[in-house]
């Protein structure tokens, strides 16, 4: 009799572990995914776009977001801070814009080797471990902002480039895209400031150059803030529309209203709104052992001009007004 | 062989200095002596006079003010927030009152609380960075109305005859603060307060009262430059002032004011400031690269700093 109630007892105890146990593991794969998107310049135009693709892949896939700005491509240490603040939380993945390409691979490197799930979204980590990533092809935007200039100045006058911050991988890319075009045609005299990227630094700057390069007849930037404040310093300058080029990098309503105006001639564009969705879904399909190579997803460029304003599809790049409200 | 006249260089060598940059800049590149980069150079400088008078203020009540550059951004995005609803004019007064009342509530900290200057202020610089990037949301704010842009930027990148308007607004409120420093009660308390806080307060000065305006008058100050870049810009950024702290900071010390309190005035904070921006224009129009140049400046600033220590050791 006492062996049988034993055995009973025994069967029941297994029973609840078992019970137990398949409870535990409907919550773990129940449980809401957690990512962190961590960007180096939240103000600028382009992260706040990207934002509002991060965040409603994230609404759309259920997964729970957390959001970190450096607050300036100068604070890799602030950056450094978050991701090893994310690692100790114990986030079930990353989306990282890296504030700089070499400062960052440290930390980077500890969240691989913690097995972390990470893609690298457009602003590169020079770390030597295999990642995913997602990226715009800086040197092609370059290139693409070299062709036009080229092309309008017919291949001679001097051009300034405001590649923006120079710890920073992306813009080194698309300098060095514009510069290696720009090689072919002598006529064309390149000049580079590297600057923060806000509108204070670009308008100081292409005022002292107008001064030091009268002569200068176009100027290639690598932000929205930078080519706003390009474009006003040309304003100021005296300059009539059109005498100075102005080629920019996205497009927000403030730069819209300048294109419209005349006072900026072009801007490379990509999807980038898409890119972050793109990179939502890279992420949770990684987190959830899903994903199959390739390791590297790239985008698509595209100039657009005042002519093309009206015409090219909007849908991944930009976001409704009412966002953010 | 003696001179006839003993130069005081402590006091003559700055301007001196400012004036043999001035003539170099020139021979480098004619340009940079032209009318044009005068103009849009002492416009740089209009602003950064008032950011920098501003910090002086602070400095000469042996404070400092590390909320200016926050402070600038929060008057940046509350000025355009402000336009919106209210207009270009009441909306440009009410942008500016905002900063203002950073100042205020910094001087209620430092003077009621007994918050060391340089905490109470760092602290306001993250609460108000953080208060306006919740309320932007990180977005960058353009497109105001044609009517209001237009008399937006006239304070900005408008003229006066020859003069840029941001300039005649410097000089006009430079005169303002030079007085209330050399000939008001208020002004004489602060060198007091700046000197010997501890006399100060047995000989029976307000100095709760006098604390609380010099902070409000340094937010005050920084927001009339924020004011002046935005409407440069005709936008609202959420990061203006970032860069403009160690401007700030970097231009009163240059100029000879102490960062011990009591030694340094307005005239100090005009040439610092003049310094800082025709240094870093010459050596653009000289073509000197970015890295060189801010290393230059920062050499400036030190060697500037060391000078202060040594002539208080002395």
């Amino acid at each position: 009799m006492k062996k049988k109630t034993a055995f009973l007892a025994g069967v029941l105890v297994i029973c609840f572990a078992l019970v137990f146990s398949l409870i535990g593991n409907t919550q773990v794969s129940a449980k809401q995914l957690e990512i962190a998107v961590l960007v180096p310049n939240g103000v600028d135009p382009y992260f706040t776009a990207k934002r509002y693709g991060y965040e409603t892949e994230c609404e759309k896939l259920g997964v729970k977001m957390l959001f970190y700005d450096a607050g300036g491509y100068a604070n890799v240490n602030k950056q450094i801070g978050q991701l090893e603040d994310l690692m100790q939380r114990g986030i079930d993945g990353i989306i990282l814009g890296a504030t700089s390409a070499k400062g960052t691979v440290p930390v980077v490197d500890k969240i691989i080797s913690k097995r972390i799930p990470l893609v690298i979204d457009n602003l590169d980590s020079f770390t030597k471990k295999p990642v995913l990533r997602i990226m715009k092809n800086g040197v092609l935007v370059g290139q693409l902002r070299a062709v036009y200039i080229v092309e309008h100045l017919k291949g001679k006058g001097t051009v300034l480039v405001l590649p923006g911050p120079s710890a920073v991988s992306l813009c080194q890319d698309e300098h060095r895209g514009f510069v290696t075009y720009a090689k072919h045609f002598p006529g064309i005299k390149v000049i580079t400031e590297w600057t923060p990227s806000s509108p204070d630094a670009g308008m100081k700057t292409v005022e002292g150059i107008l001064q030091a390069h009268p002569d200068l007849k176009a100027v290639a930037c690598f932000s929205p803030p930078l080519t706003v404040g390009a474009v006003r310093a040309v304003q100021a300058s005296g300059a009539r529309k059109g005498d100075i080029i102005v080629v920019g990098q996205m497009l927000d309503a403030g730069m819209e209203t300048l294109m419209r105006k005349g006072w900026l001639q072009a801007t490379v564009m990509c999807d980038h709104i898409e890119m972050a969705r793109e990179a939502v879904r890279m992420l949770v399909k990684e987190i959830k052992g899903e994903l199959k190579p390739p390791l590297y997803h790239q985008i698509d460029h595209y100039l657009i001009t005042k002519d093309t304003l009206d015409r090219f599809d909007r849908k991944g790049s930009t976001y409704p007004k009412e966002w953010r409200k | 062989m003696k001179l006839p006249v003993r130069i005081d260089w402590s006091k003559f060598g700055l301007p001196a200095a400012f004036f043999v940059m001035l003539i170099i800049f020139t021979v480098i590149n004619p340009a940079f002596f032209s009318a044009r980069n005068m103009i849009q150079t002492t416009r740089q400088g209009a602003i950064l006079f008032l950011i920098v008078s501003g910090q002086t203020f602070a400095l000469l009540a042996r404070g400092i003010d590390l909320s200016q550059g926050s402070v600038m951004s929060l008057v940046s995005i509350a000025t355009i927030s402000s336009i919106y609803v209210l207009g270009a004019y009441a909306g440009s007064i009410a942008g500016i009152l905002f900063g203002a009342m950073c100042g205020f509530i910094n001087g209620m900290l430092i003077a009621f609380l007994g918050i060391p200057p340089i905490l109470a202020t760092l602290g306001m610089l993250f609460v108000v960075s953080g208060v306006e990037l919740v309320y932007t949301g990180g977005v960058t704010l353009t497109n105001l109305s044609d009517i209001d842009q237009g008399r937006l930027f006239w304070f900005g990148g408008g003229m006066i005859g020859p003069v840029p308007v941001p300039v005649i607004f410097a000089i006009i409120i430079g005169f303002l603060l030079y007085y209330i420093l050399k000939y008001t009660l208020f002004g004489r308390q602060i060198y007091l307060i700046g000197t010997n806080a501890d006399a100060s307060s047995l000989a029976g000065l307000p100095i709760k009262r006098v604390i609380v305006l010099v902070y409000t008058v340094s937010a005050l100050l920084a927001s009339l430059g924020a004011f002046f870049l935005t409407a440069r810009l005709s936008m609202g950024f959420p990061q203006l002032g970032e860069a403009w702290l160690v401007l700030a900071i970097g231009g009163a010390v240059l100029g000879g004011t102490s960062v011990f309190g009591g030694k340094g005035g307005v005239w100090e904070a005009l040439l610092g400031c003049l310094v800082i921006v025709f240094l870093d224009n010459g050596l653009i129009v000289s073509g000197v690269s970015t890295f060189a140049r801010e290393a230059i400046i920062g050499v400036v600033i030190i060697v500037a700093c060391l000078g202060s220590v040594i002539k208080r050791r002395v």
